[in-house]
């Protein structure tokens, strides 16, 4: 009945759609997608006759958008998706959900606000939803990650996806001061099961002055909190965090210089349980950039300190459940054991991404990035980052290359404390206009290396890891819109780290040994036809090897075939 | 604008002069990794205790790193056992104090006890300790089958093959006093093989149990044994609730709540508890939906059955029941 009624609304609107004039009152727009998977397994030593070694999956589907304007200050948006995966004719396998639904508009010409699903972010220290990857992916699986981010809502702007209402207004002077905006939301969390589960809010707002194009200041609150009295359960969280931010900029002919600061506290607290110790602590953040436009070249400094007891649910949840297991071969050789998330599962796999924030610091895997896990606002670390780069040079290249320099504020298990250095070079040529050839070519490097190093007293206190990652990317368009990629991506980690297990609270309560030696290589050729910028037909073959020196997990490849369809309209 | 940068920076600097917790997270690792030595050996606060007088015991020991520690107390006559586990450095009375409770079976009788610490599995210590006397457990006390059969309970038993329906001291070791219930027996034709029922008016004035009205303050337990070599056993508990309080259960209009127990059970003597609260509906082994007010009112249970049953065609069935109690807060094993 729900699917027939979906159905129903869309139909509806596509008549509407059709019988409007010059102003539009009802259109649909949407995206569709279809997606072949060939994947072959194979362990790198022996043989594995037990787990199938070929897996074939994929899916169609068709997100439809209703897009209604009752009237000039009103508009509704309702997508619905329908969902067929392979192997599921005759309906066995398909899916109708109601995807995102949203209603926006204007109150007095004053106050725009928005109910239902919303895409929201403040600050990357407030609310930030921050990307999944510390390294970068060549463009040959960008499409992996870009149909994740569709999926989850994950949007370039880093937003969160959320339920709950927002709205905002604006005050312009006539002197001292441009204009002072306002911006507030409230969304829910989880709801009440009536039992021990208590209705979970995340709400907050910001009010910004622009006192000019020279000075802007703005303050930001948000807060996670249990509301009492909707469960049994008497006790309720709160995290509050508040900042400032304020930026000076200074535009000139050549030169465009930019000083930037956030800073700001949180407190934890858990209303009515006494086992738990209230936590507080405050970060800052400055940040200079200095642009010579001439030459589209710019330096940056950055400089954080963010304590160790700094908690801000909305910047520091990850959108990676790394306890999650995989889904393609998730149990493979002869014994059948469960295979540990690799690169591959991060880059395609859905299942394993958060819709929610997390009220405390969850899990994650240091090979996939340790020196800031939690994005910018990872508490326990002060140091800097310098910054160069050059952003399409007479449109020959981009490029852009930091040095970082962490360390922690407090110890962990030790007065000694880790040290964090981390160097990143990115850069993209576009060939052809090296040699004056009309049709594209771009070749993309990548290369980051972070290392881990803890030097105290005794032997146990030595911690000493590294991670490394080199990514090469070629895109040539042979004839018009049609595209020969191909991509490599190496990760290699390496060394001795101590993990931190954090208890429901948040707290340190144990260290387990993190031993590994493990190289991980993705390469892919492909063929990309790009029927329009929202249009796109891929295919790829792509070969996954991973392999543990210290064999704590039999190493293992994937051979797969890739075919994608996308479309947005 | 270098006004605008100094107003900036002074607030930046007056703001970073916070002060911040600079102890360092987590445990020590020189508590996880460094050497270990024992500094104090395991100790016993006082060598008997009176814990019916209220008196309690603890015992200590300290070591130079966190251990995974094991504390077992077993009772030289009963075989009951009090376990306490941990990971510290120290035991003290913040956690190795003890009252008399059981941690398994039976219950500890004023005997001798033998105290064995064991730390990460390779430091051992032994000490004794004797009980003089123990508190009884609180709660209301529905069967413990040492005074014979209550007249106001009520049996059925079929009358199959090798049927054994009666309280006895034979054949196993009562975990409780001397005496306990045998259910025992074939039946061929039918799942039910004998039932005993425990109704509130043996218990109160009114025909309601004595309980209290919310049901996360109430726990119902009871001690049951399935030999080993029985596979069959279902143990279906059922909880008939009064609501509208005219002294009778009426099965179409009122809530019915159970407890079933079946598929593999551990060895000897178990403490089977569960929070009144978490009742459910079953009717032939399925959730369903209760017929009176769908609330769990313990202050209105007017009768528990006991049904001991089998499938038919699997043969002889065998357990055996012993100290059915209600507690107030706590399960009877905490």
């Amino acid at each position: 009945m729900k699917s027939l009624t979906i159905i129903a609304v869309m139909v509806f609107c596509s008549f509407a759609a059709s019988a409007q004039d010059t102003t539009k009152k009802a259109w649909v727009s949407g995206a569709a997608r279809g997606v072949i998977y060939g994947d072959r397994y194979g362990v790198l030593e022996g043989t594995d006759s037990v787990t199938a070694s070929r897996l074939n999956s994929g899916h169609t589907m068709v997100d439809l958008t209703a897009n209604i304007k009752p009237n000039a200050n009103t508009y509704i948006n309702a997508m619905a998706r329908i969902r067929n995966d392979y192997g599921g004719f005759w309906g066995g396998g398909v899916t109708f959900d109601l995807r995102q639904l949203y209603i926006k508009g204007v109150i007095g010409n004053f106050l725009r606000y928005q109910v239902g699903d919303l895409d929201y972010k403040l600050t990357p220290y407030t609310f930030y939803n921050n990307d999944q990857f510390a390294f970068a992916i060549p463009g040959a699986f960008e499409v992996y990650r870009q149909m994740v981010n569709y999926d989850m809502f994950y949007q370039d702007e880093n937003t969160w996806r959320q339920q709950g209402v927002a709205g905002d207004f604006a005050l312009q002077f006539a002197k001292f001061a441009d204009e002072m905006q306002f911006n507030f939301f409230a969304t829910r969390q989880n709801p009440t099961d009536f039992n021990f589960t208590s209705e979970r809010i995340f709400y907050g707002g910001s009010i910004n002055l622009l006192q000019s194009k020279y000075f802007q200041i703005g303050v930001n609150y948000v807060e996670m909190a249990d509301i009492l009295g909707t469960s049994n359960d008497t006790t309720a969280i709160h995290t509050p965090v508040q900042t400032i931010k304020a930026g000076i900029y200074y535009p000139t002919q050549k030169l465009n210089l930019q000083l930037e600061t956030e800073f700001g506290n949180s407190s934890a607290s858990i209303l009515n349980d006494t086992s738990y110790t209230p936590r507080s602590d405050y970060f800052y953040n400055i940040y200079l950039k200095a642009e010579y436009k001439p030459l589209n070249l710019y330096g940056k400094f950055n400089y954080i300190d963010i304590g160790p007891a700094f908690s801000s649910p909305g910047a520091q949840s990850l959108r990676v459940n790394y306890d999650g297991a995989t889904t393609i071969f998730n149990r493979y050789t002869k014994d059948q054991i469960e295979r540990p998330i690799a690169l591959i599962d991060v880059l395609r796999d859905a299942s394993l991404y958060n819709y929610r924030l997390s009220a405390n610091l969850q899990s994650f895997l240091p090979r996939f990035g340790n020196a800031q896990p939690y994005g910018p606002a990872t508490p326990n670390r002060k140091g800097y980052t310098l910054t160069v780069g050059q952003e399409n040079f007479k449109e020959w290249w981009d490029f852009e290359a930091s040095y970082q320099n962490l360390s922690e504020i407090v110890g962990q298990g030790t007065s000694a404390l880790r040290s964090y250095t981390t160097t990143q070079l990115a850069a993209t040529v576009h060939a052809n206009e090296f040699f004056d050839i009309k049709n594209n070519i771009n070749i993309e490097i990548h290369s980051w290396n972070e290392q881990t190093t803890r030097s105290g007293t005794e032997d146990y206190e030595n911690v000493d890891f590294n991670n490394n990652s080199l990514s090469l990317g070629v895109e040539i368009e042979t004839v018009s819109n049609l595209y020969v990629l191909f991509g490599l991506t190496q990760l290699n980690s390496k060394g001795f780290e101590l993990y931190a297990i954090r208890d429901v609270d948040g707290m340190v309560v144990d260290f387990s040994e993190y031993e590994t030696d493990m190289e991980e290589s993705l390469m892919a050729f492909g063929l990309r036809y790009d029927f329009s910028k929202h249009n796109q037909l891929q295919f790829n073959w792509q070969q996954m090897v991973v392999n543990d020196n210290l064999e704590n997990i039999p190493g293992y490849e994937f051979n797969q075939l890739a075919l994608t369809y996308n479309l947005k309209f | 604008m270098m006004k605008q940068i100094l107003t900036l920076l002074t607030v930046l600097l007056v703001f970073t002069a916070c002060e911040r917790d600079l102890n360092t997270e987590g445990p020590d690792l020189v508590d996880l990794y460094g050497d270990l030595a024992v500094l104090e050996e395991l100790k016993v606060s006082q060598p008997s205790a009176k814990f019916a007088d209220g008196e309690t015991v603890y015992f200590t020991a300290r070591f130079s790193k966190l251990v995974n520690w094991r504390l077992t107390i077993t009772g030289t006559i009963s075989g009951a056992q009090k376990i306490f586990e941990n990971k510290s450095k120290v035991l003290d009375a913040s956690n190795t104090t003890w009252a008399g409770e059981f941690s398994k079976l039976p219950f500890f009788k004023t005997e001798m006890c033998d105290v064995e610490l064991v730390a990460n599995d390779s430091i051992k210590f032994n000490t004794q300790f004797i009980i003089q006397s123990l508190v009884e457990p609180k709660g209301l006390v529905v069967a413990d089958f040492e005074n014979g059969m209550n007249p106001e309970w009520s049996t059925f038993v079929q009358s199959g093959a090798n049927m054994s329906f009666n309280i006895t001291d034979q054949g196993a070791a009562s975990p409780q006093g001397e005496f306990f219930y045998d259910m025992a027996g074939e039946v061929n034709w039918d799942w039910l093989i004998g039932m005993i029922e425990f109704p509130g008016a043996a218990y109160s004035e009114t025909e309601s149990f004595p309980l209290p009205e919310n049901p996360n303050d109430v726990y119902f337990n009871a001690m049951i044994y399935v030999p080993d070599s029985i596979t069959n056993a279902v143990i279906l508990f059922q909880f008939r609730e009064d609501d509208n309080e005219d002294g009778t259960f009426t099965e179409a209009n009122e809530d019915m709540y159970a407890i079933e127990l079946k598929g593999n059970f551990e060895s000897g003597w178990q403490v089977y508890s569960q929070k009144y609260a978490d009742l459910v509906s079953i009717v032939n082994g399925a959730p369903a939906e209760p017929n009176g007010n769908k609330k769990l009112e313990p202050n209105k249970l007017n009768r528990i059955s006991l049904l001991f049953l089998a499938n038919p065609s699997s043969g002889y069935s065998k357990a055996l029941l012993d100290y059915v109690i209600f507690t107030e807060g706590k399960p009877l094993i905490p």
